[in-house]
């Protein structure tokens, strides 16, 4: 009896050491070679609405004579790119003689 | 006393031939873009071998949309307003003088923003007289030509009861007094609005422009053309790659024939 008991006891304490020392398994451990990005698929219309893009064009009427241009490109914000318009031809009219 | 009598029919006879008429126009310039558009009131002087023209009215009051002004500035000797966001105008200072002896037309014209003063012939236009087209005007006996000038088409009425020659800015050429012109698109209008036929102008009809250096037309065009050249050229320095420009003469009475030049 004695016996029977000192083998439970045993190997009731190897089974608590050997669940103190497993390591959890259920998170897989991360390798950077196996990370993949979803990358989105634009289709045209998406694609406008995603790049900024603006050309504006303005012009003045000076005594006479129209000035025309347009400022902006594809990285251009239209606010910046109509500012830029008409800074160019303030520019131009305000001291025309060279 | 035959002589003395002879002598005083001749001075009379010489008054009474000399002419001294005063005539006030109303002219209106129906610009293309409505907001530019201008009228004012115009005085010719004619004696016997020279005409003043010029406007009587220099102020920002010959705007038709003088309202719209919300700007008013100097450059230099000229009164710059402005009746919109992108439309600019300098206040019209007009002064045309004839002298028919020497043949010669001298008026001031604006280039950019310095005036220049012209020399022409007082002569420039090749009249068709409209047969059966005789009519009263402002109660004198009037017949009308027609004649193309510089882009446009003019219809101008006028009588020989007034004066034997004279006309309002460059018309010119009748066997009479221009009363009225018209282009037939409507650009350039000017109607008689009195005519003084005695007036007291004799000694008042004035060559302001003795002192100032006279350029040819072509001289003119052609300076016209070189500045513009130029406010392209700073337009494209003040341009990124990619973005353009142009300039053009979109208001003008007569074609300078100059092109839209673009880069």
């Amino acid at each position: 009896m004695k016996k029977i008991l000192i083998t439970l006891l045993i190997t009731l304490f190897c089974g608590s050491l050997s669940f103190a020392n497993s390591e959890p398994t259920t998170k897989k451990p991360v390798d950077k070679n196996e990370l993949t990005v979803q990358k989105p698929v634009l289709n045209n219309e998406q694609l406008s609405e995603t790049i900024t893009m603006c050309v504006i064009k303005c012009s003045i009427t000076d005594n006479g004579i129209t000035y025309e241009t347009s400022a902006g490109n594809w990285y251009t914000g239209c606010k910046k790119a109509g500012d830029e318009c008409l800074r160019k031809l303030a520019e131009l009219t305000a001291n025309p003689e060279p | 006393m035959k002589k003395f009598i002879l002598l005083c029919l001749l001075i009379f006879c010489l008054t009474g031939l000399s002419q001294n008429v005063e005539v006030t126009y109303t002219v209106s310039v129906n610009t293309n873009d409505p907001v530019l558009a201008t009228s004012t009131t115009y005085n010719l002087w004619v004696n016997d071998n020279q005409s003043v023209y010029f406007n009587s009215n220099d102020s920002i009051n010959q705007f038709k949309y003088k309202n719209l002004i919300f700007d008013v500035k100097k450059v230099g000797e000229l009164t710059k307003v402005q009746l919109s966001d992108n439309h600019f105008a300098y206040v019209i200072n007009d002064y045309f003088y004839k002298d028919y002896q020497k043949d010669t037309l001298i008026f001031n014209e604006i280039i950019l923003n310095k005036k220049v003063f012209v020399g022409e012939n007082t002569n420039l236009f090749n009249w068709e007289i409209i047969p059966n087209s005789e009519t009263i005007l402002l109660g004198f006996k009037c017949q009308k030509a027609s004649a193309k000038f510089r882009g446009r088409t003019y219809e101008a009425t006028f009588s020989s009861e007034i004066a034997p020659f004279g006309g309002p800015w460059k018309f010119d050429g009748l066997p009479g007094l221009i009363l009225s012109v018209k282009s037939l698109d409507n650009y350039f209008v000017i109607e008689p609005l009195k005519v003084i036929k005695e007036g007291k102008i004799k000694n008042q009809i004035k060559n302001i422009y003795d002192d100032q250096i006279i350029i040819s037309w072509s001289t003119y065009k052609k300076t016209f053309e070189d500045r513009l050249m130029l406010q392209l050229k700073k337009l494209q320095s003040l341009s990124e790659n990619g973005e353009g420009g142009s300039i053009k003469i979109t208001e003008k009475i007569e074609d300078l024939e100059l092109p839209e030049m673009k880069f």
